[in-house]
């Protein structure tokens, strides 16, 4: 009986403690945030914000301008130098703000929970987590890729531009060097900043003859990380074509005019020209 | 008899067979020439459409040119930017392989940013440039409607007039190219707009740096100092140029970049190698990446945008002139999240300015504030640098907040009060 006793006793201490845990370990780590951060150390800063009433949009787990401000606004009410950075003092002020925060009050219940009710995975199998140092995974404000797309535009373009221009790299240039698959997406780039070519990505893409890959459907082939990281490194401003607007390959044209364009430089079997 | 049984269905078997086969290649037939005259009809729409197009825009340039009333002359002018980029549309949507000149579509693109320049800047409508550039779209327009008349009017045949499915027939692509030889290019009227779609030079400049400089230069970037296997390129065709390629190897993984033969100055550099499993810090690497450009010189910047991709970190970073960021002028820096090494650098848009715009009577906060929408929720305001419609540095007002959930940033000229973009935040 006295044995009953003391097992009962123990089961409801350990519950008690258990249940107790989630505020004192689920509390921010070491690391800095700034914009672009991620994982569940931004799902408790955009939390604790919320519950003071500096932050209004989702719980996601991702440092965007929405957070931005929010940071900038508690920093300037609570007399912190106001730079939108979550730096250690920051992290203090916002803890001591909000003694009594834990996950459970965010709608969400908790950081980033999926439909499964498990934590994001990233492509690494690892969990979104704040030790996960700089939240290097999943999901991020700028250039931004998820799983088999951008799911976030860039320099004015918008994630369904991004993935397209990864199609078309990918059906024109997969197997070339990276160096050639980038010279692809600044080649798009340099067309929509030429006043002799359409406005937008897709018109560009999808005038009629403009692209072979339109044309015998390896468009819609699925592009790998490596055609992403091409468009990203072209939109971010790398042009290892110096303003090409056309290509071919030598191998497989004999298209007069296209010969006969001055060219520019050569790139895997690619002949860039202007 | 038996044999005969023998030879009559074989005979039935070959017939069977024959038909079959002469069944399927015609359905196949009929299939490929009805997916031929859809194209056709799809290319002669948009031919159709925009020869419609062409015509109203002629109309709304004749419109303008006949009222000296602001108001009247603005709602013209509106139409004419509408055709235009309804032209511009129907052109994206006809054979683009036929020609490399795309006379056509620069026209329309030189008119649509032409009268949205005028409209935002209250152009008077009896200026004589107005008038004059007016003068020539209304006449190169009415170049236009002939040379599309003239491939409309083709007498049109059974055999289909734009492709048999396989290739342009001659009839279209002669007519489409006579059209943009007969056009020109807008380059006479350059002087009347100044087109900032570019702000890389064509010129070449002279030579001013040896390719050991140029390797030096790069090394200096990668933190190498044994590069004497390293080679460099030069290239003088293209923008930027005259610059040199360098290539090289290091321990970590092979380099390529690009140096100004004229400046010095690191245009691009990459290094490629594995990208192992994310474990670095992305603020640390963002502390890093300003670090690496302050080593490679560029000392004023601001951190304007982050984001991550695969493990690769990218930011971007504006150069600060005079206390003030320039929005249309960045330095991109990737960093591997494995180690926090920078992989990768970019200039991306116009060179900033050397010094601060002037301004000689900026307006008051309060009328600056006036030019902003009500449901537009301003979180922040600063002062930047941003380039105006004519390619200009100017001084403005950036204004950065929320339309309903949605970050917006607004750009107004501190001078005239104008707006001279929205962007959409993240």
């Amino acid at each position: 009986m006295n044995l009953g006793k003391w097992i009962a006793f123990t089961v409801l201490t350990c519950a008690l403690t258990i249940t107790s845990l989630p505020s004192q370990v689920k509390a921010f780590t070491a690391r800095n945030l700034i914009y672009g951060s991620e994982g569940y150390d931004v799902n408790e800063l955009q939390g604790r914000l919320h519950l003071l009433g500096y932050y209004w949009g989702k719980n996601d787990g991702i440092f965007g301008w929405k957070t931005y401000w929010a940071v900038r606004t508690f920093q300037y009410n609570f007399g912190l130098p106001v730079t939108g950075d979550v730096d250690m003092a920051t992290k203090q002020a916002l803890v001591k703000a909000t003694p009594n925060w834990n996950y459970h009050m965010d709608s969400n219940g908790g950081p980033n929970m999926d439909s499964n009710g498990g934590t994001n995975m990233d492509s690494n199998g690892g969990t979104n987590s704040g030790s996960n140092a700089g939240g290097a995974s999943g999901l991020s404000p700028a250039t931004v890729v998820a799983g088999d797309g951008f799911s976030h535009g860039s320099a004015g373009l918008s994630a369904s531009d991004l993935n397209l221009m990864a199609h078309v790299v990918y059906g024109e240039a997969r197997g070339e060097p990276f160096e050639g698959q980038v010279a692809i997406a600044a080649v798009i780039l340099n067309r929509l900043h030429d006043p002799k070519f359409p406005k937008t990505i897709p018109a560009i893409v999808y005038a009629p003859g403009a692209f072979d890959c339109v044309n015998d459907g390896q468009i819609n082939l699925q592009p790998n990380a490596e055609a992403r990281r091409a468009v990203a490194d072209a939109v971010a401003g790398w042009d290892p074509t110096h303003g090409a607007l056309f290509y071919f390959n030598p191998a497989k044209t004999n298209n007069a005019w296209m010969w006969a364009r001055p060219e520019i430089m050569t790139i895997g079997h690619h002949i860039f020209t202007d | 008899m038996r044999r005969a049984i023998w030879w009559m269905t074989t005979a039935l078997a070959v017939v069977a067979v024959g038909g079959s086969a002469y069944a399927w290649g015609r359905q196949q037939q009929l299939n490929g020439q009805a997916m031929a005259a859809m194209v056709n009809a799809q290319y002669d729409g948009a031919l159709h459409n925009a020869l419609a197009d062409m015509e109203s825009l002629r109309g709304a340039l004749a419109s303008a040119m006949l009222v000296a009333d602001p108001v009247s002359f603005d709602r013209h002018l509106s139409d004419v930017a509408k055709f235009a980029y309804a032209g511009e549309n129907d052109l994206s949507r006809l054979p683009s392989n036929i020609s490399a000149d795309h006379n056509m579509n620069e026209f329309l693109h030189t008119v649509d940013s032409q009268v949205e320049h005028w409209m935002i800047s209250n152009q008077n409508p009896g200026a004589a440039s107005v008038q004059q550039a007016l003068t020539s779209y209304y006449n190169r327009a009415g170049n236009v409607i002939s040379g599309l008349e003239r491939i409309v009017n083709e007498p049109r045949t059974t055999t289909p007039f734009w492709t048999d499915g396989r290739q342009l027939a001659p009839a279209a692509r002669d007519g489409l190219a006579r059209l943009e030889q007969s056009l020109g290019t807008m380059v006479s009227d350059a002087s009347t707009h100044s087109s900032a779609v570019s702000g890389k030079s064509k010129v070449a400049s002279p030579i001013l740096v040896q390719s050991t400089d140029a390797i030096k230069r790069v090394g200096a970037a990668a933190g190498v100092d044994k590069t004497t296997e390293w080679k460099a390129q030069l290239h003088t065709v293209g923008e930027n140029a005259p610059y040199y390629v360098v290539s090289g190897d290091t321990k970590r993984g092979s380099v390529r970049a690009e140096v100004s033969a004229t400046t010095g100055k690191l245009i691009s550099y990459h290094l490629t190698r594995p990208i192992g499993v994310a474990k670095y810090d992305f603020a640390q690497a963002a502390t890093d990446a300003q670090a690496w450009l302050a080593h490679q010189g560029y000392h004023q910047v601001v951190r304007a945008d982050a984001g991550n991709t695969d493990g690769i970190a990218r930011f971007a970073y504006q150069p600060v002139i005079s206390g003030l960021p320039v929005l249309d002028s960045s330095f991109n820096v990737v960093v591997a999240l494995d180690n926090g090494q920078v992989i990768g650098f970019y200039e991306q848009g116009k060179l900033p300015p050397t010094s601060l715009p002037k301004v000689t009577k900026a307006l008051p906060a309060n009328a600056l504030r006036a030019k902003l929408g009500p449901k537009f929720h301003t979180q922040s305001e600063r002062k930047v640098i941003v380039e105006n419609p004519n390619g200009n540095w100017v001084q403005a007002m950036a204004y950065e907040g929320v339309l309903g959930d949605e970050p917006y940033r607004v750009i107004i000229d501190l001078q005239t009060g104008h707006e001279l973009r929205v962007d959409r935040l993240g």
